[in-house]
């Protein structure tokens, strides 16, 4: 809770340092929110000279916006919103897949294979090589999933926001968030295990 | 104890937060080989995401926003101050020109503590009304910069 209220007199500070004309105020926040911002675009946008233009436009946007800005959370929250939104925004005009679809048959397909094989890791967990390999393996297999999947999975485990964050940050019901997590991890976890299979044998 | 083994997403929460589970899960899988597999799994994968190489910015962003960004102009007081000075100077004069009889006679009769009163009132309020409309015009002009 300390924290929350520090962060927030912190952020109130440096907004009303920017709306009160200091404009290098600004080159703070950036600084302050860029991680969260950095994270949001790479998983969201895959083409590079893209995200050049997404990350400036996002910024430009937070400060115009900056004076309706309420203090409801996080102001780093805020701006993770407004950079999914400007991403998203960006897939929707170029027609881009947002979500992975499984269907019912192809997860059981895999569930059916998998199920006859004993969990393939168990002896490996020890070794170091195991874990630089299933790094590597897992980089990959997350790179494959969805835009909206791929970000959801990075905020959760990697920046380990709390549901009620991603949920200011996407706008999507809570219930949503924790389903589509969920249906990513077990497409990760699916996808960990064939591909560790196949190049066991 | 739960004799049928976990749904996935029950796996999950195990894995994730052991502490938001029923007791009954709990049990089960304290017993069952299968599904604690299930959940090492899960929470291999966890730590595999979690070690992931975050993704940064390879420009400097701040850089380029910055430059765009409206800068706070140096703004010169001098053009309104000479305004405000003009309008109180203007208004002086009129006000002389149209009561200055009226003057003339107060002067002959009031006693001059009365004078100094009023004078000293006089000043006081054009001053702080003088102030208040510069004061304003800061404002505007502050937020006519950011727009
Ligand atoms: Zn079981």
């Amino acid at each position: 809770m300390n924290t929350i209220r520090e962060n927030n007199v912190s952020d109130r500070a440096l907004v009303d340092r920017v709306l009160g004309g200091d404009t290098n105020a600004f080159r703070l926040i950036m600084k302050n929110t860029e991680g969260l911002v950095g994270q949001i675009v790479y998983k969201m946008i895959r083409n590079p000279s893209d995200r050049k233009d997404i990350a400036q436009d996002i910024y430009l946007k937070t400060f115009q916006k900056l004076d309706s800005f309420q203090f409801q959370a996080k102001l780093s929250t805020w701006i993770g919103q407004i950079a999914y939104h400007t991403c998203l925004g960006y897939l929707e005009k170029k027609k881009l897949v947002l979500l992975d679809s499984v269907t019912d048959e192809e997860e059981n397909e895999v569930l059916e294979k998998l199920n006859h094989t004993v969990n393939p890791f168990v002896n490996d967990i020890e070794s170091s090589l195991f874990k630089q390999e299933l790094s590597a393996i897992l980089k990959t297999e997350i790179e494959k999933l969805s835009p909206i999947f791929r970000t959801l999975i990075t905020l959760y485990h990697q920046e380990e926001m709390s549901y009620a964050e991603i949920t200011v940050i996407t706008q999507l019901p809570e219930g949503t968030v924790k389903s589509y997590l969920s249906r990513a991890r077990k497409l990760l976890k699916d996808n960990l295990l064939l591909t560790y299979q196949k190049e066991a044998l | 104890m739960k004799n049928k083994h976990l749904t996935d997403e029950e796996i999950q929460l195990y894995a994730l937060d052991a502490d938001a589970c029923a007791p009954a899960l709990v049990a089960h899988i304290q017993h069952c080989a299968h599904c604690q597999q299930e959940v090492l799994t899960y929470q291999l994968l966890a730590e595999g995401i979690k070690t992931q190489e975050k993704a940064v910015f390879d420009f400097d962003l701040a850089d380029l926003v910055m430059e765009q960004l409206p800068q706070p102009k140096p703004t010169s007081d001098r053009p309104i101050l000479y305004m405000i000075g003009g309008i109180m100077a203007v208004m002086i004069v009129v006000m002389g020109e149209l009561f200055g009889s009226s003057f003339i006679g107060l002067f002959a009769y009031a006693q001059p503590i009365l004078i100094g009163l009023v004078l000293t009132a006089t000043i006081a309020l054009t001053a702080f009304l003088g102030i208040d409309m510069y004061q304003k015009y800061k404002a505007q002009m502050k937020a006519l910069n950011y727009y």
